[in-house]
């Protein structure tokens, strides 16, 4: 039987998705979770800027999603809302300074203008969708253990946002997670014969924060062209 | 911008309180002028753009002073679209400067990048006010914007520089841009219906400077093709 089938999973929302990018890429989420679930409490004490290697995603099918070389086969969510109906919100980050005796120093005055324990006040964008849709190509049962873990859709879920109310997982008749109706449905790199005219420089693998695996793109959401 | 808040700013524009600001404002400038040779520092944004075009009035070749930020902070295009704003408003003297280390790589996250670009427009500005022979220099700067900015006009530290605009709010530099139908960057459509019209600024993109405030987040969402500036397309 075969492990991978093309399928639409569809997260219902409870509150508003905060949003650092217009796209939450699927197969970011997936990684995460591995990660999280393989390096347990290690995952949190990796160097911020210096991750470890994630050769390991791409070796021995830990990924349960199908690839094209290095891209998943795992799309964008697609909101029920267009991006112009954003709003934003104000985050407050302060110190705590009942813990103050928590932190192993021998710092007498912690500056909350500058450093580790600078203070925010962010404003972050929030998309009101009720429906975030992924399209994805991976073996279901393998996706739906993992999601199991996850607390919400986007940042900020610790205060609130993203929460998911439910789940809905239907199988595709085609593979929609690269293209769907001639749109590309997550970033497609230029190098892997996709074109289309817009372009642009974006990640197309976890993490994608990661400078490095950044590459000419086709966006998603742009029409590619068509040869031949 | 839409039709509703623009019909807002027209109907602020007609207020006798509004006329009478931009009389005294003029005046000011006026003042200045007379007493020696000026210039304007304009950064594309909605207050020197209002500064800018109000200086043009008394003296139509006044110097203009545009610090290029580079190509890491600033979109070519954004900075494209800015010397066009300046060409549309009838600026005869332009004169742009810029640092060269403002295009290295760590240009938006690193803080000693962003005290030297700080440290070097200010020598620049020097040196060039000095070949020139300014007297004055005409800042849009406006204390309704912050307490930073609000103590920089009261205390008056920096030798030379002028605030016209320190009185005005949000709303009559708005009407003034709207009356006077003024070409503005169109980053300000997109945050103004998004953050108020109050809260929409022109600053920069991505720059770390400004994360404390979600400046990255904000322009990662709505600007995602300016995220991984610095690389070239064509090239890939």
């Amino acid at each position: 039987m075969q492990r991978f089938k093309p399928f639409s999973l569809t997260f219902h929302m409870q509150t508003p998705i905060m949003l650092g990018s217009p796209w939450l890429m699927f197969d970011g989420i997936i990684a995460h979770l591995l990660n999280r679930e393989l390096r347990g409490q290690d995952y949190y004490t990796l160097p911020s800027k210096e991750p470890v290697p994630q050769r390991f995603l791409y070796r021995g099918r830990v990924m349960p999603l199908a690839q094209l070389r290095d891209v998943f086969r795992a799309s964008v969510a697609w909101f029920d809302v267009p991006t112009e109906k954003a709003g934003v919100a104000t985050i407050y980050k302060r110190f705590h300074e009942a813990d103050c005796h928590e932190i192993a120093t021998q710092t007498k005055k912690v500056q909350v203008g500058r450093g580790h324990f600078r203070a925010y006040m962010m404003r972050l964008p929030y998309l009101p969708a009720t429906k975030a849709t992924f399209y994805v190509n991976g073996d279901v049962q393998e996706v739906l253990r993992l999601i199991n873990y996850l607390p919400g859709l986007g940042k900020k879920t610790a205060y609130g946002y993203g929460m998911i109310r439910s789940v809905n997982v239907e199988e595709t008749p085609e593979d929609y997670s690269l293209v769907k109706d001639g749109v590309a449905m997550r970033p497609l790199p230029c190098s892997l014969g996709y074109d289309s005219d817009e372009r642009m420089m974006l990640a197309f693998k976890a993490p994608y924060w990661d400078k490095r695996n950044v590459a000419a793109c086709v966006p998603p959401g742009a029409r590619l062209k068509v040869y031949g | 911008m839409d039709e509703k808040s623009r019909k807002a700013f027209l109907l602020w524009a007609k207020r006798p309180e509004f006329a009478k600001l931009v009389a005294d404002t003029t005046c000011i400038i006026r003042r200045h002028v007379d007493r020696g040779k000026c210039v304007v520092a304009f950064s594309g944004g909605k207050d020197s753009t209002v500064m800018l075009h109000l200086a043009l009035q008394v003296d139509p070749d006044i110097d203009v002073f545009l610090w290029d930020q580079g190509s890491r902070l600033m979109p070519r295009e954004v900075h494209a679209e800015i010397l066009d704003n300046a060409k549309k408003l009838g600026v005869k003297n332009l004169i742009v400067e810029a640092w060269k280390g403002s295009e290295a790589e760590d240009m938006r996250d690193n803080p000693e990048r962003w005290r030297s670009a700080h440290f070097f427009h200010y020598l620049v500005l020097h040196k060039v006010r000095r070949e020139r022979g300014w007297a004055f220099q005409f800042v849009g700067l406006r204390s309704e914007e912050g307490c930073k900015r609000s103590a920089t006009i009261r205390e008056h530290k920096r030798k030379g520089e002028v605030y016209p605009l320190a009185d005005w709010s949000y709303l009559d530099v708005w009407s003034y841009i709207v009356a006077n139908n003024l070409p503005y960057p169109k980053i300000y459509d997109v945050y103004g219906p998004v953050l108020g019209w109050d809260q929409a600024r022109f600053v920069n993109f991505f720059s770390g400077a400004f994360e404390k405030f979600g400046g990255p987040y904000l322009d990662g969402f709505f600007f995602p093709q300016y995220r991984n500036l610095g690389k070239n397309l064509k090239a890939e």
